[in-house]
């Protein structure tokens, strides 16, 4: 078990170390950002000058390393725009990401979980036909269009939510909501068919055979076997829900991590577009390890050799 | 009537895929006396598993239908019964230990929480209670080690040790009525062996009655007082164990007793019944055995046989009858 942790972990470090550097070439190949600081008419001795200033007049081979180097020591360097530390800056957008991420998996969990327990339950009948339906539609929606949707009925038309912004669990409602769609959809679906999959085997009807009943057999029995998939389904998702809020953050001003570095990548604040990707990605890759590990304790086969 | 635990009465279950029908069994009719070993023999397909599932009421709920017939146990109609009632029984006057050893144990729980469970839903004990009578019988299975295998999981057993695993799942509530379906075939020879003698010794010890399902008649010589074989959906025949062996009155069950291997006489080849059994949706007018029988003639392709008695003795065969006069 020890030896599958240290394992694992390294990964974690790998998966981080290639995103980063993935990033760090990828947003190189959208030019340099001096051009948008200074005015259109800069002369050219002051653009070459402050590039210079910034080092991004050296081989990029050399910025590369350069980067690496003070990544390793946690320096990312400062914002280009507000001279401030840029890791500074993520981590203190790091709790509103968190708080909507965390209540909308929370939530799709609730709703998702016994949903998909009960329409498995009921596999065939009118209830689990509407609840697929509904799951077929959750998946498909674009989360900015569900978005402005929700903004439209309960900020412009009912005028009882706040269309965006944060601060109050009032504004948490539709952002969580938006982003909770996705994931409520694809649990349930998911729960069920794990559901399925587990009701029909024999150790099912084994302990049916032993006098349990219906509600013990499914909540205690077929349930637990069920978690093995969803959890692992879950973490992804959790990774997802954390970088992928983008859109939501942005369609609800979300003061997260997400917009955060939206705004970045078009300003070319790239000290903060690396800073976050940093740490979007140990989150990922953290999640992916704790679910390993989560993985392995419900699952006997692999916590004991 | 006092004297039978089980009585199977021209049961018919049938299975539904989509528009699709089939009834694999097509009117069984067998009793199961106090005490006694009954055997059921018949190939892959015959319908053995489906019959003993009928039983226990484990049919799978939205697929299958017990369309006619009675299963009486202890003189109650277990067809009837409410899932309620019925869950009072299961585990606790009747159990089962099933073909599937190696998938018929929740990997992912301990066996102790899986031994558990009867003594949870049958008996009013406390867990310590619960505990100690586990280990008591994981003893009487020829199970070492008990206390520690109560912590264990089934992926740390042994294809034999789950199956012993099964059987004290199945004794723990002392039922009257124990169904074995095919206990051994899973496993390999020299544990084969072990597991009958153990069926044996429990049964003699608690004053059981055993339905035993198998393909393997040897298992039957060793072990039953009485058989039934099956054939596709149907009984065929029924006799005391003795008399089958020396008096098959069906063609189907001496083909079966043809081709068991023998320790002795080690013949060049083994006789086989040729063809397959037919699947239940290719089953037409007639005898169902006619089309691998060596002895049909004409009329078996048209009339399916009535059932014949001589005693105890029961075959579905037109050859016993006295008109026909060419019994072989
Ligand atoms: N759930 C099911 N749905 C549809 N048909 C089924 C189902 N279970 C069994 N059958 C059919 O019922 C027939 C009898 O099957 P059964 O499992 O009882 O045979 P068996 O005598 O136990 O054979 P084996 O020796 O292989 O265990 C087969 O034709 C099988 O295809
Ligand atoms: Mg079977």
């Amino acid at each position: 078990m020890l030896d599958f942790i240290i394992k694992r972990f390294l990964q974690v470090i790998v998966v981080v170390f290639l995103a980063l550097t993935v990033v760090f070439f990828l947003i190189r190949l959208a030019g340099d950002p001096t051009t948008l600081f200074l005015p259109p008419d800069a002369p050219r001795e002051q653009i070459e000058e402050y590039r210079e200033l910034l080092g991004y007049n050296r081989p990029l081979y050399v910025q590369y390393g350069d980067f690496v180097s003070s990544a390793v020591q946690g320096d990312f360097g400062e914002s280009l725009r507000s001279q401030e530390d840029a890791l500074g800056i993520v981590l203190s957008r790091l709790p509103a990401t968190f708080q909507l991420a965390i209540s909308a998996l929370v939530l799709a969990l609730l709703i998702a979980i016994p949903l998909g327990v009960l329409s498995a339950y009921k596999r065939n009948t009118v209830f689990d036909r509407i609840g697929v339906g509904l799951t077929v539609v959750g998946q498909a929606v674009p989360s900015f269009w569900l978005g402005l949707l929700l903004i439209f009925f309960f900020a412009a038309q009912l005028k009882v939510l706040p269309s965006g912004g944060g601060g109050t669990p009032v504004h948490m409602i539709l952002p969580t909501l938006t982003l909770a769609a996705y994931s409520v959809a694809r649990f349930t679906r998911f729960t069920r068919s794990a559901m399925l999959d587990v009701l029909r085997k024999d150790y099912i009807r084994t302990a049916k055979a032993s006098g349990v009943p219906t509600m013990r057999l499914i909540m205690r029995y077929a349930l637990r076997n069920s978690l093995i998939p969803i959890i692992t389904l879950v973490a992804l998702d959790l990774g997802v829900l954390l970088g992928g809020a983008v859109i939501t953050e942005v369609v609800f001003s979300w003061p997260g991590v997400g917009r955060l570095l939206m705004q970045s990548l078009m300003n070319r604040d790239f000290p903060i577009v690396l800073a976050g990707v940093f740490i979007i990605a140990l989150i990922y890759a953290i999640i992916n390890f704790v679910a390993d590990i989560l993985y392995a304790y419900v699952n006997p086969q692999i916590r004991v050799k | 009537m006092s004297d039978a635990i089980l009585e199977v009465k021209n049961l018919k279950i049938q299975f539904k895929s989509g528009k699709e029908t089939v009834q694999p069994i097509r009117g069984v009719d067998f009793t199961l006396k106090k005490g006694e070993t009954l055997g059921v023999v018949g190939e892959s397909g015959s319908g053995k598993s489906v019959t003993s599932l009928a039983v226990m009421g484990l049919l799978p709920e939205t697929s299958s239908e017990i369309v006619d017939g009675e299963i009486n146990f202890n003189g109650k109609d277990l067809t009837k019964m409410k899932e309620k009632q019925f869950r009072k029984i299961r585990g606790n006057e009747i159990s089962m230990i099933f073909q599937e050893p190696m998938t018929s144990l929740n990997p992912v729980f301990t066996i102790g929480q899986q031994l558990s469970e009867p003594l949870r839903q049958h008996r009013n004990m406390s867990k310590k209670e619960i505990e100690k009578e586990i280990i008591d019988v994981l003893n009487q299975v020829g199970i070492p080690r008990a206390e520690q295998i109560i912590n264990e999981y089934p992926h740390q057993l042994s294809g034999g040790m789950r199956q012993r695993v099964m059987i004290s799942l199945a004794l723990l509530c002392q039922p009257e009525l124990m169904i074995a379906d095919e206990p051994t075939t899973a496993l390999d020879v020299t544990i084969q062996a072990q597991i009958l003698e153990l069926m044996k010794d429990i049964k003699d010890k608690n004053d059981m009655s055993l339905l035993l399902i198998t393909h393997d008649l040897g298992v039957v010589a060793e072990m039953c007082d009485r058989v039934v074989v099956m054939y596709a959906g149907e009984i065929v025949e029924v006799a005391e164990i003795n008399e089958l062996f020396d008096e098959p009155r069906h063609p189907y069950t001496r083909g079966l007793i043809d081709s068991m291997p023998t320790q002795n006489a080690r013949k060049e080849r083994l006789y086989s019944i040729s063809g397959q059994v037919p699947k239940p949706n290719e089953i037409t007018k007639g005898c169902v055995f006619a089309n691998r029988c060596p002895l049909a003639f004409d009329k078996c392709f048209e009339e399916a046989p009535p059932v014949f008695e001589k005693g105890d003795h029961i075959s579905k065969c037109w050859l016993q009858d006295s008109k026909e006069g060419e019994v072989v």
